[in-house]
């Protein structure tokens, strides 16, 4: 098992965001998390990530718990993640985001770093080489000393992906990775999710709203409303569930 | 050349020496983000140390201002801990306050003489004059031993503004710039990229209270004498003017800043009155104009392609 969540519970004061959220997400998974906008998918996420504590109940990693642990010590454990609001960093280059992330696989410390000694410019000049194959990997390294700001919206996903992939995860998780995409363009992102776990071994987790990409990609899912858990399963079995169509389409009326 | 070398000229270039270092701890936190106002707290701590070693217990200089600096680091870990997770404005006005009561507890303490101040600390000058006559270096040079020391610290701070300058464009220039510049740019994104954003901040702060410890101990060396008056709340402003106006973006800004707006005043003496509102129109219309200061990105970036270009272009 590589991601677990044990009845996870989040209460932000007296409301409950999320409540007793299990599930398992297996090495090579697709995994996704589907449901209405305010349903608590992205606050899964942040649980996970260790921007919120858990109010209750555990994450385990790797068979380890790492609920408590910081931000940074999760993505340097292996989670990376992309955010539903585009987050890159203005004035910083394309190539320049991939170095960022990846910070947490770099070792030289602030010694090296003042001095530029020589193993410091050996470690510099390998993840500058890595970063330009990683985005020729996701096919932005034409564009390598761009402005990440002036790139087209869906070039700007890739960007946010392949910094998430710079940090060597074990796991990515995906914030509505095709939001604001048009068909062809969600066509590519399929076949790039799909690249990142065969070739990279990635295990992937998405939130999407396109349940074309849902549909196609995912191997298992989730359904959540109102930080509950609906359903689970296999997309095919999901789809056909009466708890998810209520959820989605409203009750027929009797 | 013998107009250049007269004492106010000198003095004039000191204070620039020491400006920059001021604007340059001020970028130096901004470079995570962080508006700390604490500098001239840390700058009265490096002073106040630095004096008091030499004065009362014969300390070599270079050691006491070394001394005055390493003191500054440590209060700012002290401050740092509970106040570097502030953000923002919540972060100014605690480090504000911070310098508020570093400047109210030297006015009421015995070893810092109160509001009386600190007077007779060993002179910089002086003290590389000495050192260079006996190298007999002064009489090779054919000056008097006063413009000679004045000149020999003109280049000592020179040389430290150059030493300072490098030492945070390496860093700038590494992974650690890089990790400082992610948290400038979006905190949260930075810490879900894995950087460790307490850390880098904490860094950033140490250095910046370090080297105002340093400027406040060459400032006591500089002039010999030192109140709590030398280090209230408008210090700390003249450092954020100098930073701002000169581009708080591009390192060369602060350099900028800090020489423009420490000569302006100067020069503008013969206006006496008016002196004050031409400063601030100045300031006024740049804010106006030019709201990222006199040096931005973009105009860093147009100028290295200028130098670039006009070597082949000259040929």
């Amino acid at each position: 098992m590589l991601l677990e969540l044990k009845n996870v519970v989040k209460k932000f004061g007296g409301i409950t965001a999320l409540s007793d959220i299990s599930f398992q997400v297996e090495k090579g998974d697709i995994f996704g998390i589907i449901g209405p906008n305010g349903a608590g998918k992205t606050t899964i996420f942040n649980m996970i990530t260790g921007v919120y504590p858990v109010t209750s109940g555990d994450v385990l990693f790797n068979g380890q718990s790492i609920c408590g642990k910081k931000t940074f010590e999760i993505i340097d454990g292996g989670i990376a993640r992309t955010f539903q609001n585009i987050r890159l960093f203005a004035n910083m280059t394309v190539l320049e985001h991939i170095l960022v992330g990846h910070h947490c696989r770099m070792k030289t410390g602030l010694l090296g770093s003042l001095l530029h000694t020589a193993s410091m410019k050996k470690e510099e000049a390998e993840a500058v080489e890595e970063a330009h194959k990683l985005l020729q990997y996701v096919g932005l390294d034409d564009v390598a000393d761009h402005l990440a700001t002036e790139l087209p919206y869906g070039k700007q996903r890739k960007l946010e992906i392949a910094r998430a992939m710079a940090a060597h995860p074990q796991i990515i998780l995906l914030d509505e990775p095709a939001a604001g995409m048009n068909d062809s363009e969600t066509a590519a992102l399929i076949d790039l999710i799909r690249g990142i776990r065969d070739q990279f071994g990635i295990t992937i987790i998405l939130i999407e709203h396109d349940m074309n990409l849902v549909m196609t990609l995912c191997n298992r899912l989730i359904v959540v409303n109102f930080g509950r858990m609906l359903a689970e399963g296999a997309p095919a079995d999901v789809q056909n569930n009466p708890a998810v169509i209520e959820a989605y389409l409203g009750k027929e009326d009797e | 050349m013998e107009e250049l070398l007269n004492g106010y000229f000198l003095q004039v270039f000191v204070f620039i020496c020491i400006n920059i270092i001021l604007a340059l701890t001020i970028y130096m936190t901004l470079c995570t983000g962080l508006v700390s106002l604490g500098n001239a707290g840390f700058m009265s701590f490096g002073a106040y140390t630095s004096a008091i070693l030499a004065m009362k217990l014969d300390v070599p200089m270079p050691l006491s201002i070394l001394c005055g600096g390493i003191v500054a680091a440590a209060v700012a870990l002290i401050i740092g801990i509970p106040t570097i997770r502030l953000r923002g404005l919540y972060l100014a006005i605690a480090t504000l306050g911070f310098g508020e009561v570093v400047r109210v507890i030297a006015l009421n303490m015995k070893i810092t003489n109160g509001a009386l101040g600190l007077s007779g600390i060993p002179s910089m000058a002086s003290s590389l004059s000495d050192y260079a006559s006996d190298l007999g270096l002064i009489d090779a040079l054919g000056l008097d031993s006063q413009t000679a020391g004045q000149l020999l610290m003109c280049i000592a701070l020179l040389i430290l503004v150059v030493l300072i300058f490098f030492f945070w464009y390496k860093l700038e220039h590494s992974r650690v710039g890089r990790a400082f510049a992610a948290i400038k740019a979006d905190e949260y994104a930075a810490s879900l990229s894995g950087i460790n954003v307490v850390y880098y901040k904490m860094m950033a702060f140490l250095f910046s209270a370090f080297f105002a410890g340093v400027a406040g101990a060459l400032y006591a060396h500089a002039t010999y004498f030192i109140s709590p008056t030398d280090f209230t709340w408008h210090k700390v402003v003249d450092m954020l003017l100098y930073t701002v106006f000169g581009g708080s973006n591009v390192m060369w800004g602060p350099l900028l800043g800090a020489t423009v707006l420490t000569i302006v005043p100067e020069s503008l003496r013969a206006m006496s009155e008016y002196r004050d509102i031409i400063y601030g129109l100045m300031l006024v219309a740049l804010m106006g104009f030019r709201p990222d200061g006199i040096l931005s990105y973009d105009a860093v970036k147009y100028i290295a392609r200028r130098l670039k270009k006009s070597p082949k272009g000259g040929n």
